[in-house]
């Protein structure tokens, strides 16, 4: 057959039918040894993670409030023991409820009629009634709130630990299916827990200083808003990453590529 | 106490529909990247390739007409043996009131083999214009595109080709969005595409479940919907129902992967809010009509009927989910959050996973490893908040085929506003 320089020696499907291979071991093996036991160390050291995040929050809101104005507590989790931070908020009286009403009200008339659709301006959108639906219940029911702000702690810090396991496994997950070397799984694993952890006690200290120095008016809509899908952003932006170098890698290499 | 028991109850049985979800799309990601593909009939080199009738709606495509008629001339189809191409073009001007008519009858003065249709009586919409001209299509084999579509020369062969096997009852092709550097939409809409096709359309064929006809790059045969009573013209999805009207039948539906084709993306959220909702509300008048047929049909294995149920209750879920976030603001307000000792984070997580954008993250991220994209990986975090965007108008469009079915209201044809600006945009 003839074959000059400008011919095909190959001739391959395009990329409509082109899969890769796995390695069952190396994937099992990453599961194993890295997702799983990643997964786990949130829960084994428990007590001193959510120690060390109550602790650091401490720490950071009396530099800002005064010493003496927290106390770190404990309590069981099915998981383990978790510590939180103790501390009193404040209860919006009805005029602070009221105008919070108000002013959400006029935000969400300006969304409505003057601000263009964007998925932001809808997610704004979604806050703002969980909030109004927050000053309501102030209204007419203050007295029935069912949490202190201590309370709240509390439940913040059961969801952290869910948001830390569930965050390193799905990123463990991801990664550990695609083809590329186990410390770069590792390091995105790692990665991923500390953004987790740092982004945990940012949130937390916000959350905690906002409650109390303002209202507990503002718990419903951080926590419906500020909660897990904002974690999703950091590990679907790692994600984004890891597959990023993944496609470069693979474009440089076809030979990895089955048809 | 009853009803807080039914709102955790709810809220449980949601996370469990979400994870549902979320295995479905993880099984689709593995096989895609990691199996054998299965290929359909783009191998059959016929010389018995049939005589096709290319359908394309227009209303008001003064700016695209040209571009897919021009793109459908050049197409390489086969000719018979005398040379004439086995092809019509049926260009549907359906109730146009710019130049579509005038551009229509240009061509068809030029080219003989495309026969528009001008219609200005009767029901306006796609599935009325489609039912007409069956009518007088000559082809036994009816390929659709819309009119924003741009078909690639060796594209309708690779569609027809599939009709070679006789249990084929309609096929359907990969679409890419061809404004992507429009603005962030498109490329956002071009990732979701790919995730939609490249992922999870080859991997339910892989997989022997559903693959779905769109109503556009795609084709059936004739005799087929004509005998079963042609398009439904009260039904806004017609390709949805045409899907379930033929897996409930024992028809096979063949995703032609290598069939590429490209579309213009809407450009600005708010025609794609309309869009979006449109769909809703049409899948959703499908399932209402088509839910208990499907459990009921003899043509399909249990697999592939959990993954029909799945695919037809699709645009269900983000009201699932919107009732699951008003659920849980209930249980927040009454002091009962603290279900399953704080692990109600998972329910987000399976909403995310499952139905942040149609396809979840790690199944686009896949798509585009396959299609060998790199910088457009980077806007996968900006697909979150288009989790928010489709919670709320696809509620809204639910709700709107709920009152169409209560109420026996006609749905109105929305057209999709076109962004181009002359020439065929490639």
């Amino acid at each position: 057959m003839l074959v000059t320089a400008n011919m095909k020696q190959t001739i391959r499907y395009a990329r409509t039918y082109r899969y890769l291979m796995l390695s069952k071991v190396r994937t099992a093996g990453l599961v194993f040894l890295v997702v799983l036991p990643a997964s786990c160390f949130w829960a084994f050291f428990s007590p001193e993670i959510t120690g060390a995040l109550a602790y650091i929050s401490k720490d950071i809101l009396e530099t800002g409030l005064g010493t003496g104005s927290f106390t770190i507590g404990m309590t069981n989790f099915s998981l383990g023991d978790i510590s939180y931070l103790l501390t009193e908020g404040i209860m919006p009286d009805i005029l602070f409820s009221l105008g919070n009403f108000l002013v959400t009200l006029i935000i969400l008339f300006i969304l409505t009629f003057f601000l263009k659709i964007r998925p932001i301006t809808i997610f704004i959108y979604i806050a703002l009634l969980v909030h109004l639906c927050s000053c309501l219940f102030f209204i007419f029911f203050p007295e029935l709130f069912p949490y202190t702000l201590a309370e709240y702690s509390e439940l913040y810090m059961k969801q952290q630990m869910g948001i830390f396991i569930c965050m390193t496994f799905v990123m463990g997950c991801v990664t550990s299916f695609l083809p590329i070397a186990p410390w770069k799984v590792i390091l995105a694993v790692l990665g991923c827990g500390i953004y987790s952890f740092v982004f945990a006690v940012v949130r937390y200290t916000t959350f905690l200083f906002l409650m109390k120095e303002f209202s507990v008016l503002y718990m419903a809509c951080m926590f419906f808003t500020f909660g897990p899908l904002i974690d999703f952003l950091y590990l679907v932006s790692i994600y984004s990453l890891v597959a990023d170098h993944t496609s470069g890698m693979l474009a440089k290499d076809v030979g990895v590529w089955k048809w | 106490m009853v009803i807080i028991f039914f709102m955790k109850l709810y809220f449980v049985i949601t996370v469990l529909v979400m994870l549902a979800y979320a295995v479905r799309h993880t099984v689709f990601t593995y096989n895609r990247l990691y199996q054998p593909q299965k290929m359909y009939c783009q191998d059959i080199l016929s010389s018995d390739i049939p005589f096709v009738s290319v359908l394309i709606p227009m209303h008001n495509e003064e700016l695209v007409a040209h571009g897919v008629l021009d793109a459908l001339l050049r197409c390489d189809y086969p000719a018979d043996t005398e040379g004439n191409r086995k092809m019509e073009i049926v260009p549907i001007n359906d109730f146009s009131e710019d130049k579509t008519r005038e551009i229509l009858d240009t061509y068809a003065a030029k080219y003989d083999c495309i026969h528009p249709i001008h219609r200005y009586s009767g029901d306006r919409g796609k599935p009325a214009a489609l039912n007409e001209a069956m009518k007088s299509a000559k082809g036994q084999i009816i390929v659709v595109f819309d009119a924003d579509y741009i078909p690639a020369r060796g594209l309708l062969r690779e569609l027809v080709v599939s009709f070679m096997d006789p249990e084929v009852g309609a096929v359907m092709g990969r679409v890419i969005p061809v404004n992507t550097e429009a603005n962030i939409l498109t490329r956002l809409l071009d990732l979701e595409r790919s995730g939609g096709y490249q992922v999870d359309q080859q991997a339910r064929y892989n997989l022997n479940l559903l693959p779905q006809y769109g109503g556009t790059v795609g084709g059936f045969r004739k005799d087929l919907i004509l005998a079963t009573g042609g398009f439904k013209v009260d039904i806004l999805a017609e390709d949805t129902e045409l899907t379930y009207r033929l897996a409930c039948s024992g028809w096979k539906i063949v995703y032609a992967n290598t069939a590429e084709c490209y579309e213009e993306a809407p450009e600005t959220w708010e025609i794609r809010a309309r869009q979006i909702r449109r769909w809703a509300r049409g899948h959703n008048e499908v399932m209402f009509r088509y839910f208990g047929t499907l459990l009921s049909t003899k043509y399909l294995r249990p697999l592939q009927r959990i993954d029909a149920l799945m695919l037809l209750t699709i645009y269900l879920m983000p009201v699932v989910l919107l009732l699951g976030l008003l659920d849980s603001l209930g249980l927040f307000f009454l002091g009962e959050m603290d279900i399953i000792d704080g692990w109600w984070v998972l329910l987000f997580i399976g909403a995310y996973n499952t139905f942040g954008n149609f396809a979840p993250f790690f199944e686009v991220g896949t798509a585009n490893i396959l299609d060998a994209s790199r910088q457009r990986m980077f806007l996968l975090p900006y697909l979150s908040f288009n989790f928010y965007f489709y919670l709320w108008f696809i509620t809204q469009g639910f709700f709107e085929s709920v009152v169409d079915v209560l109420t026996k209201r006609k749905a109105s044809w929305q057209k999709t506003v076109r962004f181009r600006q002359g020439g065929t945009g490639v």
